[in-house]
């Protein structure tokens, strides 16, 4: 592959890796793979979920050691430095979820390797440290104090914090590893104006992205990886978004979704002035049968939220929950048993059990159809959990397998498909393709638009502007806990959604 | 590649019975050196009386651990129930209501713990280690220093009573764990319940999410835990044959140290029965063993807490060294191709 490389004019590679593999486990995830980056150049890496990017900027960050091969970091091997030494040399690594210090200050964390290396001196100087630290966020833009937690500020808040303590240094090579995922389109404008700023300053980037519309924005060229090998490098002005996937998936995917619109007049889910104190305020919406109900808005305007108190999770102050062929809902167990099901945003932590078996993830919510008196049934186990595999795809290497094991867009997979042994008739799904590849993404929609066709009511959270447009009938969007505004039909675009979650109209109407 | 998977075979020991079957056998061939008569059926059935006790109280305690709590009460707990079957024995209630009440008081006195730490949301760790100066608090203020006996004969001497007659035999108290055993591992991995209690463990958002009541579940383990330490409550009084306020003192870490060296996650969701039976079985070999060879006490601490890290730790070491001879492997086929 290397030959595919072209010469860029005298420029010179930063960063060389050659025949780079490894292994976790049994499982190969990086298989001889070159890889180079010129001076001065923003190189992207695609390829859907398992396909090995991450891994590849962790092991070119010293984050994880290298099994086979070798990297030249600015001509010198680099391939078993020490992660501390790689730092210094001018490399950062932005990680989708910012590693940071939750408990401490913008500042301290900002400082905490900072500290370390300016050990000569005995007293550290905090005066100097936030001077600097101000300049730094307000050169990016960011008005947060440097004294506030880290915890109480925004995924994209907390990447800057994470960019900030990478500009502390002299930097020569950033890496962002799918920095947009958790964004709101104006938060992904200021990563990528901070992000050309210092491409201009000479600092060389590589950026890991899986929306590609983002991805074809911002990169010079862009190396397609599928199941741990490069299958292409390509320059991103002789490329296009179809050519990339046909690549990252090596199939055709019919990524546009069919927009048929609900005909049926039967309400499945309605929900009255729900007040959830300090997420959702005075919240009223219905749904249909056979139809999908986006929820459009930023993040942190108590979408997730909503879908948790609709499932019983969340207190709530006041409001209603009815479906009229089972009553009011007021606990989980009441939604369960009215055939609600929730599908979470953040699956490793509320969707999924990472260290238990994919059987016992896929029977834990269906044991009333597996067990007897209490009694479990490991046989009728094992046919419910293998009929799920099945039908929903899930790539594995045994169903005794742990999930954790599994890539994002098979973890999603099974997240989902552990409610869809029982009929379904409403489901919340939140954020359907955070951190999942685009074959599995496709998967999912189609998944989604047939089951609404059988008449499950969807109800969708999404932050993918793209995939709340093409598959929702209606969309809804919030804004502070409240919604802002209803759109339906050709009223449905990616600019009134935006509108209407900044605030800049109170009504769907009238664009 | 492809050598590297091996093919799965029919029958595998569990990596977390391998370190207590090891001991287990280890401790009886050191035992045997040291007397003729160690693995004599007799003389393991004469010693294992008080060993159960500790067994039950550690298979109630498998439960509360793979659920991600602990409680550190249990030997107070136990303490304060055979203080209310010594209380109520003393003031002239009949023996079997007596025990009826010390099982009756573990419940409670469990089910106390467990709604301390739900419904005021504080750790476990803390909840029960203050319960276990509260309940030992209770124990002494309700007996003093004095000493209670005298009771009747045919409830004294439980543990030297065979539910099987002859040589070898089968003592009461063994019975009694068998049984408990085969309870306790339909419970935990055979019901519903029990898969609840260790998927709560593993991950009680994602529990919650799964419509599992967490909470319940929790508190049903906490009462579980309370309700064995009532019996075991009365299994000791039975044996001992009195009844003083630091009656099983200390008995919470032997407990615990049963359950991880059986393999059960001390943070939950991972474990099993059958691993605390073996792990009990090993720690009782190992401490009969060393009486025999007449090694004082201390040092037979010494050696439990050492095969406690080595039992823990050895899994891990062999899986590093899987790893890296496998790195090894790969790294002279890459070599070898390129």
């Amino acid at each position: 592959m290397a030959s595919e490389c072209e010469k860029r004019g005298n420029a010179i590679n930063v960063l060389e890796c050659k025949s780079v593999s490894k292994w976790y486990g049994e499982a190969a995830v990086l298989k001889n793979v070159n890889f180079d980056l010129a001076e001065n150049e923003i190189h992207a890496i695609v390829g859907e979920n398992g396909a090995g990017k991450s891994t590849l900027v962790k092991i070119i960050s010293g984050l994880v050691p290298v099994d086979v091969g070798t990297i030249k970091f600015e001509g010198s091997d680099r391939t078993f430095a020490h992660i501390r030494e790689i730092q210094n040399s001018g490399v950062a690594l932005i990680h989708q979820e910012p590693r940071l210090f939750p408990d401490l200050s913008v500042l301290e964390n900002v400082c905490v390797d900072y500290q370390i290396r300016d050990g000569k001196s005995k007293r550290f100087n905090w005066k100097k440290a936030e001077e600097e630290t101000k300049e730094l966020l307000a050169q990016l833009g960011c008005s947060f104090s440097v004294h506030s937690p880290v915890k109480a500020l925004s995924v994209a808040d907390q990447q800057m914090v994470d960019m900030v303590s990478a500009l502390r240094k002299k930097l020569k090579l950033l890496i962002v590893d799918e920095p947009t995922a958790s964004l709101t389109p104006s938060e992904v404008e200021r990563l990528f104006a901070t992000i050309h700023k210092l491409n201009a300053s000479g600092v060389s980037i590589i950026f890991i992205g899986h929306r590609l519309e983002e991805v074809l924005a911002i990169s010079n060229r862009i190396t397609v990886l599928k199941d741990g090998e490069v299958v292409a490098v390509k320059k991103t002005s002789e490329t296009n978004e179809d050519e990339l996937i046909r690549l990252m998936v090596g199939r055709n995917i019919d990524t546009s979704a069919n927009n048929l619109k609900s005909s049926s007049n039967q309400v499945s889910l309605k929900v009255s002035n729900l007040v959830s104190p300090g997420f959702v305020a005075d919240v009223s919406f219905e749904v249909k049968k056979g139809e999908i109900l986006g929820i459009g808005g930023l993040v942190g305007a108590g979408r997730s939220e909503l879908l948790e108190t609709i499932f019983g999770l969340r207190k709530r102050t006041s409001g209603e929950v009815v479906s009229p062929s089972h009553g009011s809902l007021k606990t989980v167990k009441q939604a369960i048993a009215s055939r609600v099901a929730l599908v979470p945003e953040d699956r490793a932590h509320n969707g999924l059990f990472l260290n238990r078996s994919i059987t016992e993830n896929l029977v834990i919510t269906n044991l009333n159809l597996t067990s007897k008196g209490g009694k479990r049934n490991f046989a009728r186990e094992k046919v419910i959990g293998q009929e799920l595999i099945e039908k929903f795809r899930v790539k594995l290497s045994s169903a005794s397998q742990l999930v954790r094991e599994l890539s994002g867009g098979n973890q999603q997979k099974v997240s989902l498909a552990k409610w869809l042994k029982q009929e379904v008739e409403i489901l919340l799904i939140d954020e359907p393709s955070r951190g999942v590849d685009v074959g599995s993404k496709a998967e999912i929609h189609q998944f989604l638009n047939a089951s609404a066709k059988d008449g499950m009511a969807v109800v969708m959270v999404s932050s993918d502007m793209r995939e709340l447009i093409e598959l929702s009938h209606r969309i809804i969007v919030m804004r502070n806990g409240r919604i802002a505004g209803e759109l339906s039909g050709s009223e449905i675009s990616e600019e009134a959604v935006l509108r209407l979650a900044s605030g800049l109209l109170s009504t769907g109407r009238g664009n | 590649m492809s050598s590297l998977i091996k093919a799965p075979s029919r029958f595998k020991v569990p990596s977390y019975l391998i370190g207590p079957i090891l001991i287990l056998v280890i401790a009886m061939i050191y035992g045997s050196l040291g007397s003729e008569y160690f693995l004599q059926p007799s003389s393991i059935i004469f010693n294992t009386g008080r060993y159960i006790e500790i067994g039950l109280l550690a298979l109630a305690l498998t439960f509360v651990i793979i659920n991600g709590d602990i409680d550190l009460s249990v030997a107070s707990t136990l303490a304060a129930s055979a203080g209310v079957l010594a209380k109520m024995w003393a003031a002239g209630v009949p023996i079997f209501w007596c025990c009826i009440a010390a099982i009756f008081t573990g419940f409670i006195l469990g089910l106390i713990n467990g709604l301390i730490v739900i419904k005021l949301g504080l750790p476990s760790l803390v909840v029960t280690l203050a319960t276990l100066a509260l309940y030992r608090g209770i124990t002494q203020v309700m007996l003093g220093d004095g000493v209670v006996a005298n009771y009747p004969e045919n409830f004294v001497g439980f543990d030297q009573r065979l539910v099987i007659g002859g040589n070898p035999g089968l003592p009461a108290p063994l019975a009694l764990f068998i049984a408990a055993s085969l309870i306790f591992y339909f419970i935990l991995h055979r019901s519903n319940y029990g898969i609840k209690n260790i998927m709560s463990g593993s991950n009680p958002s994602s529990s919650k999410f799964s419509g599992i009541d967490v909470n319940s579940v929790r508190l049903t383990a906490f009462a579980l835990s309370g309700t064995v330490c009532g019996l075991c409550a009365v299994m000791i009084t039975s044996r001992l044959g009195s009844t003083i306020s630091n009656v099983g003192l200390g008995l919470e870490l032997l407990a615990i140290t049963v359950v991880v060296l059986g393999g059960t996650d001390i943070f939950g969701g991972r474990g099993a029965i059958s691993g605390t039976v073996v792990s009990l079985f090993a720690i009782m070999a190992v401490r009969e063993a060393l009486v025999i060879q007449d090694i004082n006490g201390q040092v037979q601490d010494a050696v439990i807490g050492l095969l406690l890290i080595l039992t823990v730790l050895v899994p891990r070491i062999r899986s590093y060294y899987i790893e890296k001879r496998n790195r090894k492997k790969r790294f002279n086929e890459a070599q070898r191709n390129a």
